[in-house]
């Protein structure tokens, strides 16, 4: 059946069209769901939308009154509905970039986007063509950030924040209630705080399906205040859980993974989990201190999207050992020069440490992606690990 | 008796096995039957051997039409099969490259068990198909092509990029009169070159062992002989190896019953 895309996201409060919003059912993770629901309505709706890279500045945005879309995680469900070659191929990009941009470039030149107030975004060291696309959908109204290479260049993007903020004040004609600001860091700290306690519960015990924890990575970016007390919840219900599985094989992911042909319930089904996703890193380190903007600054900076190849390296592998990852999976996305350079020295590395590494091929448009070619290598690796 | 059965996108193998030794094999082509050429391969190599499915203890099926043999007892994944075949053959085998119809496979194995693997995907380049198309384009019969390129004394190159580029290439060369054994070394070569590239991702370890239908081309072997800079182990059969694994694997299973 093919739903109009338009149509879905104007029904979304709708509970049939709700259905196909959620990855998973599961009543554990609903209210996160909702959350999801509720942005793409404001932002489609209600309320001034902001697009986003990765990681968010989401603490600055929402203070002046932003509803922060990020593109691609919204990509990553909309294509659930079908019809989804059509939106890519009308993007007009070449077939080699990247599938899950030219999805989104595709969805806004046919109105299956929010219409922006602003897009923002950052240089190219994690995604060398978001900034492209962003030019692309709208070059008037895109504001570019330049993130350092380290953390040793706080200060250097700091004083971009407060471009930023003035930027906004000007554009908005309204002071920053800089209180406001403050208590968004606070709530983002704690929120952060709780996120690292499930991340961690998944070292001694698997609670959480793989697929519901990438709802949550996407969530902890780009959600604020309503977002703590659903995560504390959350939180508390899975300390308490049950096992989900009897000693699965433990994998760590990297990268990102195709989620419309349900691969990591496919990877629980084989008899394995993921007990940590690189992409988790990706949300860079907790949002603290007296100032808000260094403390924005220090997350955007921390985050492993912006380290170099060894760095990345040096960090998988000490994470590998810390929740005793029985092998790792890269998810090479088609078109991912950033994700997809490093894999060889990647997987030298892990092999030198005795853990074996499977570069699985992985696309958003599914015609780069052979169902059985995948499988076939999914259930080779973890054979060859339960042995 | 132990039944193993690979059906691969361009044949169908099956081995029967008696915990020792190969009773008999048979290779057929899958075309577009693969929900019943697991039943018409079974049958007819029960025939040859004047046996019936009371004498078959045990059935294992691999390959990309594993999940449609409905009377297997166990579907085990080919690049598992490849390598416990291979390790049967040879024990000390330390790599398996297996060249199939529609992939190529580098395996790293340890006492026939995997270790490590890569596969190529996406593109034909450095499989059987890729020959397939260039025996049509060459008008030379597919068994002998291997025969032919070891009269070449240079390779004409192909870049190894699109088995459908390829061809484009090929046409061209015969269209300025190059010949057609040195056309052939190149696409040997060619085709041993993105193995190569595939291979040391995860490095070639000694022994390597050979498996797969395209290995049957004695071109190709000699290429990936010269590329590798040593010599490699030959199965008699290489493209029933998959099948003969899946059967070892499955007189394994049968002795745990």
């Amino acid at each position: 059946m093919k739903i109009n895309f338009k149509k879905g996201i104007k029904l979304a409060k709708n509970p049939v069209v709700r259905k196909l919003f959620l990855m998973n059912k599961n009543k554990r993770v609903k209210e996160l769901y909702n959350l999801f629901l509720d942005n793409y309505y404001n932002c489609f709706y209600k309320s001034k939308c902001i697009y986003s890279p990765f990681p968010s500045p989401f603490e600055l945005l929402t203070a002046f009154d932003y509803e922060v879309f990020l593109p691609e995680p919204y990509d990553y469900q909309l294509v659930t509905f079908g019809n989804d070659e059509d939106v890519i191929d009308s993007s007009g990009l070449s077939t080699d970039t990247c599938s899950v941009l030219r999805f989104s470039l595709g969805a806004y030149k046919k109105g299956l986007m929010p219409e922006p107030e602003l897009l923002l975004t950052f240089n190219p060291h994690s995604c060398d063509m978001q900034g492209k696309i962003f030019t692309a959908m709208n070059k008037d109204k895109c504001y570019y950030m330049d993130v350092p290479y380290d953390e040793k260049n706080v200060k250097y993007f700091r004083e971009q924040l407060i471009k930023l903020k003035e930027f906004l004040e000007k554009k908005n004609n309204v002071k920053l209630d800089e209180e406001k600001l403050k208590e968004n860091i606070r709530v983002s700290g704690e929120i952060f705080d709780e996120y690292i306690k499930i991340c961690k519960l998944r070292k001694e015990k698997v609670v959480i399906k793989s697929s519901e924890m990438w709802g949550l990575h996407i969530a902890v970016m780009s959600f604020g205040k309503e977002l703590l007390p659903v995560i504390k919840n959350l939180r508390k219900y899975l300390e308490e859980a049950e096992p989900l599985f009897d000693k699965p094989i433990r994998l760590m992911t990297l990268h990102v993974p195709s989620f419309y042909n349900k691969i990591l319930d496919k990877i629980e089904d084989m008899g394995a989990t993921v007990v940590f996703d690189e992409f988790s890193l990706m949300l860079g380190s907790k949002c603290e201190g007296n100032d808000p903007y260094e403390a924005i600054a220090k997350k955007c900076c921390s985050s492993i999207g912006n380290k170099t190849i060894q760095e990345r390296i040096n960090i998988d592998l000490k994470i590998a050992k810390e929740y005793k990852a029985d092998g790792v999976i890269h998810f090479s996305n088609w078109g991912c020069k950033q994700g997809n350079a490093c894999v060889r020295s990647l997987r030298e590395a892990f092999n030198k440490e005795g853990i074996p590494f499977l570069e699985l091929d992985v696309d958003l448009d599914r015609r780069n992606q052979g169902e059985g070619q995948t499988l076939t290598r999914l259930q080779t690796f973890i054979d060859m690990l339960k042995k | 008796m132990i039944l193993g059965i690979d059906i691969g996108s361009l044949t169908t193998k099956a081995v029967l096995f008696d915990g020792k030794k190969v009773i008999g094999h048979k290779v057929i082509r899958t075309g577009s039957r693969s929900f019943t050429i697991a039943k018409e391969i079974r049958d007819l190599l029960l025939k040859e051997n004047k046996l019936s499915m009371k004498d078959i203890n045990y059935i294992v099926s691999t390959g990309y039409g594993r999940e449609n043999v409905d009377f297997a007892n166990k579907q085990v994944t080919e690049i598992i099969c490849h390598a416990k075949g291979a390790g049967f053959l040879f024990p000390k085998t330390k790599t398996v490259i297996d060249v199939g119809g529609q992939d190529s496979k580098i395996i790293k194995v340890n006492d026939g068990k995997v270790v490590d693997f890569i596969m190529n995907d996406k593109c034909a380049a450095g499989t059987g198909r890729f020959l397939e198309v260039m025996s049509r384009a060459l008008e030379v019969e597919l068994e002998d092509m291997g025969k032919l390129s070891l009269k070449a004394k240079k390779a004409a190159p192909i870049a190894s990029l699109c088995a459908v580029f390829a061809e484009s290439e090929v046409v061209s060369h015969l269209s300025k009169g190059v010949k057609k054994e040195e056309i052939l070394k190149g696409i040997h070569d060619s085709i041993v070159s993105r193995i190569r590239a595939l291979g040391e991702q995860i490095k070639f370890e000694r022994e390597v062992t050979l498996t797969g239908g395209v290995p049957k081309n004695v071109g190709f072997v000699k290429a990936v002989e010269d590329s590798l800079g040593f010599k490699i182990n030959m199965p008699k059969e290489p493209q029933i190896v998959g099948a003969l694994g899946a059967a070892v694997i499955g007189f394994e299973e049968y002795e745990k019953q």
